[in-house]
């Protein structure tokens, strides 16, 4: 047998193995990732997605509804005030600082970095997995919702809107985790 | 130690270095291929029906060939099927610095750290090691397994 016929056989070893184990996963991959009913079907995007005008009016109310989607270290160098932090990446770590905060059936609206970004529709999908049927999508993301003039808490300490939301997402039993925002 | 002992110490470690990258980078992303579908979505290269099918037999293909290049028999199969993964590691991560894309490597799981340099000189290093995998036997191994006049 030449090496070109081992790579192939390697290959195809690989390739047993992944549908054997995908197979019995609990929660098996679909092998074709199906585009329509999704956030990526341009259709779905369009009714889950957020205006402007929506989000700052939700903003205007002062409830804890803007949730970021970008990871912890970003979030934690500057964000929009009051933002919960659900990052993208390990979503179900953050959910009971939302749980704590909003209510499943309050309307919340999911930001990144800006209309390139993958992250808000990521996390948009958990949040409705989770029973938040109210999710939409700003698209433009955090450097729009800065130029648009919502108040942008810069560099801010761990989950940080310390002396305004000031609770750890990682920690359920933060005294802070319910705190008001005290709009300061 | 001869120049053919010299190669075949080189080669071995160059081969369990090689196995040991790429297992290592293929059980988290076994773990979750969910995740890995989601970096690989980042890069904006591939097809999105294509995804799961990715994200799903790359990291077995890494994880096979790993052990695979440890076996004398299979090494140069082994190292054409990593050659061809680390070419396409290669590829997909110029084209991302190229479009200006801060986006994560992947390349290890969730815990990766994002693209850059570092990245790149990862890929090129596993190509040049994959390339050396992949060569014949040196003049001077050659007939090394043979025993020579003075001892047989």
């Amino acid at each position: 047998m030449n090496h070109i016929a081992r790579a192939f056989l390697i290959l195809l070893v690989g390739t047993i193995l992944a549908v054997v184990v995908n197979t019995v996963r609990s929660s098996p991959l679909t092998w074709i990732y199906e585009v329509e009913g999704t956030l990526d079907d341009p259709e779905v995007l369009e009714e889950h997605s957020a205006s402007l005008d929506e989000v700052r009016l939700l903003y205007e109310q002062g409830a804890p509804f803007l949730i970021d989607a970008r990871k912890v270290e970003v979030y934690q160098k500057g964000h929009i005030l009051g933002a919960i932090n659900i990052p993208f990446d390990v979503p179900e770590n953050h959910l009971e600082a939302l749980f704590a905060n909003c209510l499943p059936d309050q309307p919340v609206v999911v930001y990144c970095e800006g209309a390139e970004c993958e992250s808000s529709k990521i996390v948009c999908r958990f949040l409705e997995e989770s029973g938040y049927s109210e999710t939409k999508i700003y698209l433009a993301g955090y450097d729009s919702l800065v130029a648009a003039g919502l108040d942008e808490i810069p560099g801010s300490g761990p989950y940080g809107d310390e002396g305004e939301m000031g609770f750890d997402p990682n920690d359920p039993n933060d005294p802070n985790m319910s705190t008001e925002e005290s709009g300061e | 130690m001869s120049r053919a002992d010299t190669f075949r110490l080189a080669r071995h470690v160059v081969s369990v270095a090689v196995a040991a990258v790429f297992i290592y980078a293929s059980i988290s992303k076994i773990q979750e291929p969910d995740k890995f579908a989601t970096q690989l979505r980042y890069y904006k290269l591939f097809p999105l029906w294509s995804l799961h099918l990715l994200a799903l037999t790359i990291p077995w293909w890494e994880l096979i060939a790993g052990f695979a290049v440890l076996i004398p028999a299979l090494r140069k199969g082994a190292s054409i099927v990593l050659f061809l993964l680390s070419f396409a590691f290669f590829v997909s991560v110029s084209q991302a610095l190229a479009r200006g894309l801060s986006i994560e490597c992947g390349c290890f799981g969730t815990e990766s750290g994002k693209i850059g340099w570092a990245v790149l000189a990862l890929d090129v290093s596993l190509l040049m090691a994959t390339v050396f995998l992949l060569r014949g036997k040196r003049r001077g191994e050659q007939g090394a397994h043979e025993p020579s006049p003075a001892t047989a």
